[in-house]
């Protein structure tokens, strides 16, 4: 703990809109990114309107060209069950798409504007995981997808529009709330490409991101206190850190800086490649059933586990920061556009703000727009600004010290009133107690004796409940007056203390060439065995695939210099396979030697008790 | 000549030793076990002189052959690794684990397809559980240090 150096105070400025740019942040994009924030207004008149209506039919409400941002809030009847969506890329047929793969290739070309994966995704995960890769992508030709083409034609529109109008936009809404005065910086993109062009998870039309400073109010002045990125999914303490969170927070002049991830656009506060995970949907029982055993494998048998559940598939989020970056000092600077509930296609819009792709799992359907979900019900990152980030429980920094005052004070009285009740308490137990012995040896008072040792157990059981409470509350109030003091001489306390789960970069991985090469290509290779099986030795199959997957996990941990640990893990395994196969064999022998070992562990404690 | 004492050498947790010294005695059970089923004409290996084709090798005969030469193989790893075993080369953990992951799967494929040798699978999977200790797999220096933590 360091003495403090307050974070810097800035004086309260005159608007919300002076307040948003007092403190935009610096977004560094990775190379390769062609999607940046934009106005929706631009965005909305390249649309069409539709409805898909539960029997699967699709209407078009409002065509391209004649929707903008006042059309698009106009209300629009639809049966229950329907979902009213975007378009921003019109259907795309062949000649169309492959024009816009052309003109793809050359604006890349033309921008010197490509991305280099580095060491693949899957050379980062094992067999396992790439197995369930394989499988996931084939989910895609059954789920519901955006068309190939589609994020080609998204990125040459935007491009154009860009050309027309070259501004980078983010949406700033401020809030106050529970002493706090919160910026929130939405930033609104086309398209999301994060599975066709920087191999992740999904693409969808549009994406919405987020982050939020927190600011607090001290005299005139305001003094930024936190600030939190939206990243993916999470929410929490995890997804905010402390102004002067110097290892985690970067700023450039009182400005936070963002590492967006290609593609994804999640937010992070590190420059670095994040290993994100996608865990597969599975059914409760199989979840229940895969903790048990990697528990049993992990803590049993002390074997090493591969670390989370095996049923995810790895993919990297590539936040570089060595593209464009927006913001204060950067490349380009930004275009603010103040937005509240008072703002039309803010509140009335509840449809996606792209293509519903009819994905079940609802990673390839667009996002609702910054204060909806998906089905239409509000967006905790709207309505709960601070519980988002898991700040409901923080007060202002000034606010502290006297609520723990207050809350001090509160104790105190309570610890006066235990004290006066346990005094009168003992004196009471203390009379009962001598009238109790006063009793012994008459029989003829033996009823109120009884009756009278029931009372004093009761009271002794109270008694001692508020010694205890008493106790607690002293080491509380000795607790919360250290806490006071820290407060009073303006200590500052560890920045990171509230994180559980850190998001850190992965280190550069430096797996060999073999490595990415074998990953590439050992699921094809593992197929085309199976197929080769089903052809040649039909009667074979299953024993022939746990061949290949005993081959094929030793040529893995062969490459990966895990030969010895793969094999520990094989021979435990068939280990436990065949002590299973004799427990149940002989499950009588195995019954009787579990009884004699637990006897003669019995006799031998008694044994060393009675040698003393 | 003055007798030099040796350095003491690394010191061997008492798991080492028992995996040891099985591993050794284990190989006349193997060995005798083989005789007597060969003797029993229960194992049927290809004669000298038989054509050695894919047919050959895919009948019952061809099985038994295989089952003899991964017998043998267990039994020269089980000899190696033993002795390497008793004096702590570092190599001999993961020979006498692939020597036991041979005996297990070989005998899960007897037991699933052929006739199950019950007392071979025994010594086998209490063999794989001893090697899986962590002061024996310490020993070798195999796995992860005993300070390192996991996450």
């Amino acid at each position: 703990m360091k003495a403090s150096n307050n974070p810097r105070a800035v004086p309260r400025p005159a608007s919300d809109l002076a307040l948003l740019r007092r403190f935009e942040p610096v977004v560094r994009y990775t190379r390769g990114e062609h999607c940046f924030p934009m106005h929706v207004e631009p965005y909305v008149r390249e649309c069409s309107l539709w409805i898909h209506h539960p029997n699967g039919r699709e209407e078009m409400v409002v065509p391209q060209g004649k929707l903008d941002l006042k059309t698009l809030v106009q209300p629009h009847d639809a049966p229950f069950g329907s979902v009213l969506f975007l378009r921003f890329v019109q259907s795309v047929g062949l000649g169309a798409g492959t024009r816009a793969l052309a003109d793809q290739a050359r604006l890349n070309r033309r921008t010197h504007n490509t991305f280099h994966p580095g060491p693949g995704r899957l050379s980062r995960g094992g067999l396992l995981p790439r197995l369930f890769d394989a499988l996931f992508s084939a989910t895609l030709l059954l789920r519901g997808r955006v068309p190939g083409a589609t994020s080609a034609v998204a990125q040459v529109t935007y491009h154009k529009l860009l050309e027309a109008s070259e501004k980078y936009v983010y949406h700033g809404r401020v809030v106050r709330q529970s002493g706090w005065t919160i910026l929130q910086y939405w930033f609104f993109f086309d398209y999301n490409p994060w599975r066709s062009g920087f191999h992740g998870v999904n693409d969808h039309e549009s994406d919405w991101e987020m982050i939020i400073v927190y600011l607090y109010q001290q005299g005139k002045s305001l003094v930024p206190a936190w600030v939190a990125y939206a990243s993916h999914d999470f929410h929490g303490d995890d997804l905010r850190r402390r102004w002067d969170d110097h290892e985690e927070l970067e700023l450039v002049d009182g400005h936070p800086v963002v590492y967006a991830g290609a593609g994804s656009h999640a937010s992070y506060f590190r420059r670095g490649e994040y290993q994100a995970e996608a865990n597969l949907p599975l059914p409760g029982w199989l979840r229940a059933a895969t903790n048990t055993l990697q528990r049993f494998w992990g803590r049993l048998l002390g074997r090493e586990a591969a670390g989370g559940s095996p049923f995810r598939i790895p993919f990297v989020d590539y936040a570089r920061g060595d593209g464009l970056s927006i913001g204060p000092g950067a490349d380009k600077a930004w275009t603010p556009v103040v937005i509240s509930e008072a703002t039309p296609w803010v509140s009335q819009f509840r449809g996606l703000w792209g293509l519903f792709a009819r994905d079940p799992l609802s990673g390839e359907n667009a996002p609702a727009g910054p204060m909806y979900n998906r089905d239409g019900t509000p967006r905790a990152s709207w309505f709960d600004t601070l519980g988002f980030a898991g700040l409901d429980k923080t007060p202002p920094p000034p606010l502290e010290g006297s609520i723990l005052r207050a809350r001090m004070a509160v104790l105190r009285k309570t610890q006066k009133g235990l004290e006066s009740d346990i005094e009168s308490s003992t004196d009471e137990l203390q009379r009962l107690g001598v009238m109790w012995r006063g009793m012994e040896g008459k029989p003829h008072l033996a009823k109120r004796h009884a009756t009278l040792g029931a009372e004093i157990r009761a009271k002794s059981g109270d008694l001692s409940s508020k010694r205890k409470e008493h106790s607690q509350n002293s080491v509380m109030l000795d607790s919360l007056d250290y806490r006071l003091e820290e407060i009073d001489r303006g200590l500052v306390t560890d920045p990171q203390a509230h994180i559980q789960h850190r998001a850190s970069p992965v280190p550069a991985s430096a797996v060999s060439r073999a490595v990415e090469t074998w990953a590439a290509i050992s699921m094809s290779l593992l197929f085309f065995g199976v197929a080769a099986l089903l052809i040649f030795r039909p009667q074979a199959v299953l024993i022939g695939v746990v061949i290949l997957a005993i081959v094929f996990g030793l040529v893995e941990s062969v490459l990966r210099k895990t030969f010895a640990a793969s094999i520990g893990s094989v021979t435990v395994l068939l280990a436990v396979a065949s002590i299973l196969i004799l427990g149940i064999n002989f499950w009588q022998i195995a019954l009787a030697a579990l009884f004699a070992a637990v006897g003669w562990i019995l006799i031998w404690q008694k044994i060393q008790e009675l040698r003393g | 000549m003055k007798k030099v004492a040796r350095p003491p050498g690394p010191k061997r947790p008492g798991a080492v030793v028992v995996a040891g010294w099985v591993a050794i005695l284990g190989i006349p059970f193997i060995v005798i076990r083989l005789g007597w089923l060969l003797t029993q004409g229960q194992l049927e290996p290809i004669q000298p002189g038989q054509v050695l084709d894919a047919a050959a090798w895919a009948s019952s005969q061809g099985l038994d052959t295989l089952q003899l030469i991964t017998a043998g193989l267990i039994v020269a790893l089980c000899l190696i690794a033993g002795i390497a075993f008793l004096r702590l080369k570092r190599w001999a953990w993961v020979t006498l684990m692939l020597a036991v992951a041979l005996g297990l799967a070989a005998n899960l494929l007897r037991y699933f397809f052929l006739i199950p040798e019950y007392g071979l699978m025994l010594i086998y999977a209490v063999m794989a559980l001893i090697l899986n200790q962590g002061d024996v797999q310490r020993a070798f220096r195999v796995g992860r240090p005993i300070d390192e933590s996991v996450e």
